[in-house]
């Protein structure tokens, strides 16, 4: 008796921990893609509080604290597609810049500045993870 | 003419001690007469007026003229008759279009003119982070520079142009000016955007100004004068103190940590439309500064 109920807690432990991966992966991965692990950069999230917050808003959300200039809003870096804007891509932006969009190479590291791809390349991961979970809206019929 | 007891008494013993002088020490006294009394540069107070964030061409609630506020601004500066007029960027309300940008660049530089001095430039993000400085130089002059009025230094900073910060190559060039100078020299250092981060979320910083504010501590006669945060906050940063200025055009609120929020201006009074508007008067009397902050609108003396 006390071994089938052993059994059946690792029955269970078991497929918990499927039914979690399984969710995982459709959260991070594109479909036939490898799983991916979302971790979030600390460096980089730092850095990014001090420097790109302000344009881009908090979690690159868009959502700027400061407008442009000319009274546009800088990009929403969390919607930007991984295909686009690889890492090599990213990290040439961020570095050379294109008015208005600083040229922090003048100022940050190389270490620094790739801690910011990471960052960048994280809040796009969640951003399509998010996007992914959400349903869709049905069609008012 | 009658004299008094009292004075022929005092210029008895005057007359008394000198000659003895003269005759104990004859050589030291011919020597004192002869040597040239020592030059004053400062006979005259040097007098440097400062001004900011013009926004000209700014439509808006929160300033509803920006001609009417300049001229308010110029009109009171002029009464100064200042040596210099220093602009502590933002002289133009920003744009994509260069065109655009390089006229409004040109009336504000017109109007500012008018006054018949020199006038000494650093540029604002809103003049210059569109296109990174080309037509602010195309216009104005260089993003930085180093001049002297009268034995004063003035270095003009760009910590916008590229981003908010000083870029590695003016920081080497602001090494190699201020290595020539000595501590003693009188300094003033103009710039748009502080150097010490005030509100880096509202753009209020230079991201390697602790870097610039070492270069420059070690000049104890020294002025740091920004503009962009469109009110007088005085900060500091590696011990450097540093003073915004009143703006022209229009003011903003002070920024709550707490809670961060989109940065927009105050909406113009009606009532009281000069509010929070203004401009400086920098003075140097040969061996300090002497700095007032002076509101266009009567009775809000900070």
């Amino acid at each position: 008796m006390k071994r089938s109920w052993l059994w059946m807690g690792a029955v269970l432990a078991a497929a918990l921990v499927a039914v979690e991966a399984a969710g995982h992966r459709r959260a991070t991965s594109q479909p036939g893609a490898p799983a991916k692990k979302i971790v979030m950069p600390v460096a980089g999230a730092t850095l990014y509080r001090t420097a790109c917050l302000s344009c881009h808003g908090p979690d690159g959300n868009g959502r700027a604290l400061v407008e442009l200039p000319n009274g546009a809003l800088a990009p929403q870096l969390a919607s930007l597609s991984e295909a686009a804007w690889p890492r090599e891509r990213l990290i040439r932006m961020i570095t050379k810049g294109d008015p208005p969009m600083p040229a922090w190479g003048n100022v940050l590291t190389g270490g620094q500045i790739r801690s910011l791809a990471s960052y960048v390349e994280y809040l796009m991961a969640q951003h399509a993870a998010t996007t992914q979970k959400t349903p869709k809206p049905r069609p008012h019929l | 003419m009658r004299y008094s007891r009292r004075h022929v008494l005092r210029t008895f013993w005057r007359w008394t001690l000198w000659g003895t002088a003269a005759s104990l020490f004859p050589e030291t006294l011919v020597k004192a007469a002869a040597r040239p009394l020592p030059v004053n540069p400062f006979n005259r107070r040097l007098r440097l007026a400062q001004i900011s964030d013009i926004h000209l061409g700014y439509r808006g609630p929160a300033n509803r003229d920006i001609e009417a506020s300049l001229h308010a601004v110029l009109t009171r500066v002029q009464g100064w008759k200042p040596d210099v007029l220093l602009v502590s960027g933002d002289l133009s309300q920003g744009t994509s279009d260069a065109v655009v940008r390089a006229d409004r660049l040109k009336r504000a530089l017109a109007a500012l003119h008018a006054l018949e001095i020199p006038i000494w430039a650093v540029p604002g993000e809103q003049d210059a982070l569109m296109d990174a400085g080309r037509v602010w130089q195309e216009v104005v002059g260089p993003l930085y520079f180093h001049r002297t009025v009268s034995g004063v230094h003035v270095i003009g900073l760009d910590n916008v142009s590229r981003g908010f910060f000083v870029d590695a190559a003016q920081l080497q060039w602001l090494e190699r000016e201020v290595s020539a100078l000595v501590s003693e020299t009188p300094l003033i250092v103009l710039l748009h955007a502080p150097l010490a981060s005030v509100y880096p979320p509202w753009n209020w910083y230079t991201y390697n100004g602790a870097a610039v504010a070492r270069l420059l501590t070690r000049f104890p006669r020294r002025l740091v004068l920004y503009g962009h945060i469109h009110q007088l906050l005085p900060s500091s940063v590696a011990g450097l103190r540093e003073q915004s200025c009143y703006p022209v055009s229009f003011v903003y609120p002070l920024p709550d940590p707490s809670e961060p929020s989109r940065l927009e201006p105050w909406p113009q009074s009606y009532s009281h439309p000069d509010f929070g508007l203004g401009c400086r008067l920098a003075e140097y009397d040969g061996t300090r500064f002497h700095v007032r902050d002076v509101p266009l609108m009567a009775g809000t003396t900070p």
